[in-house]
């Protein structure tokens, strides 16, 4: 149980995909009008990446492994990948007009976002146990939203508070990605 | 004396209130869902209910719920000139779209306009009733026809069919909100002082 913790935390906080491996950062600056939609955006993004690493964990394990067909990884991640955001977004259009409607592209370009083939990859050469990696894709998977949803709410600050004309918008968001990223680091050694 | 986590009215206490507190949580929960469900559903109504309903077929649709269901499927947000900015920063609200200016290529912003029909030049010939796309102009063939001011939404589609070119756009007076005694003394529709 307390292994399985401190997994989580691990994947989430001190190895967090976007800010501290910075895999998958081109989300964080999507774009959103509101900060409901990105609360949205994060639990689809989370609904993209955790199914994904875990078929590609099993996939990579059980079939790639025994076989000795490793080379064949990267065109396996990326496959399964697409298909998974390909019968999300399907399934939004048919259930969530609205969501789909808001979300559809950001969904989309999630197929071969780094975040995804970069967590496959970081299970695929790890070594530990399976059990323990399909915790840590969910682990980093939530990590993942959460970072969202939290650079969300520091846009949301940056733009309402009064900031120098040259900076406003995108470069005080590049930097303030930064320091969020720098702030992250200083998780390093809680696990 | 036993210890207190032995006692089985404390268990049941502790477990009764974990469970409710759960089967809340859960009812919460199922209820948000529901909620949200439900505004998923009828996105081309709520897109519609944004649109100013005045059928003018400006944004290259015959009317405005045509426009509706091409935006739920993606069209852009800025092609309605009657709706102006607060449709399009209420659609970029629903849909999450950044908020962009009115495309010029579909018209312009304007005020609120009506139609007047100059009725002793009208001869009759209900082309104009026949081009209304929201019957705001009643009349009989070989009759006067007059417009419903308050149906009229000012799309002019009406202006070109007339043979005798007798139908003016003209500004519409800004609808009072609330009562005043300079608003009691103009008339509602065309803005003039009223003399009788």
């Amino acid at each position: 149980m307390a292994t399985l913790f401190s997994t989580i935390i691990a994947a989430a906080l001190v190895n967090n995909l976007a800010l501290v491996q910075l895999l998958g950062v081109s989300t964080l600056f999507s774009f959103s009008r509101q900060f409901s939609a990105t609360v949205e955006l994060a639990l689809l993004s989370f609904l993209v990446l955790f199914p994904a690493a875990c078929i590609n964990l099993l996939l990579h394990a059980l079939i790639l492994q025994p076989l000795g067909l490793e080379f064949l990884q990267l065109f396996l991640f990326v496959s399964v990948s697409a298909g998974i955001t390909a019968l999300l977004g399907q399934q939004l259009v048919k259930l969530f007009p609205l969501l789909a409607r808001r979300h559809i592209r950001a969904v989309l370009l999630m197929c071969s976002n780094s975040a995804v083939i970069g967590l496959s990859f970081l299970q695929s050469t790890s070594l530990s146990s399976l059990p323990i990696k399909l915790v840590y894709s969910f682990g980093a998977a939530a990590g993942f939203a959460i970072s969202l949803l939290v650079f969300a709410a520091l846009r949301q600050r940056i733009d309402q508070g009064s900031s120098p004309a040259a900076l406003r918008g995108v470069p005080l968001y590049l930097i303030s990605a930064g320091i969020a990223s720098m702030a992250l680091l200083g998780f390093a050694g809680l696990v | 004396m036993t210890p207190l986590a032995e006692n089985l009215f404390f268990q049941l206490l502790v477990g009764g209130s974990l469970l409710g507190s759960l089967l809340c949580a859960i009812a919460w929960g199922v209820a948000g869902l529901r909620k949200r469900l439900q505004e998923q559903r009828f996105l081309v109504d709520r897109i519609n209910s944004i649109l100013p309903q005045t059928q003018c077929g400006r944004c290259g649709h015959p009317g405005c719920r045509p426009y509706a269901r091409a935006i739920a499927t993606g069209e852009a947000i800025n092609r309605c000139p009657p709706g102006g900015d607060r449709a399009i920063r209420r659609l970029s609200l629903l849909l999450n779209e950044a908020r962009v200016p009115l495309d010029p290529a579909h018209g312009e912003i304007e005020s609120a306009k009506v139609a007047v029909i100059r009725e002793a030049e009208c001869i009759g010939c209900t082309k104009c009733i026949v081009a209304c796309p929201v019957d705001a102009i009643i009349g009989a063939a070989k009759h006067m026809h007059t417009v419903i001011a308050s149906e009229c939404t000012g799309c002019d589609l009406c202006i070109e069919p007339c043979p005798v070119d007798c139908i003016d756009l003209v500004e519409r007076a800004p609808a009072f909100r609330y009562w005043s005694l300079a608003a009691l003394a103009t008339d509602p529709l065309s803005g003039e002082p009223c003399h009788d």
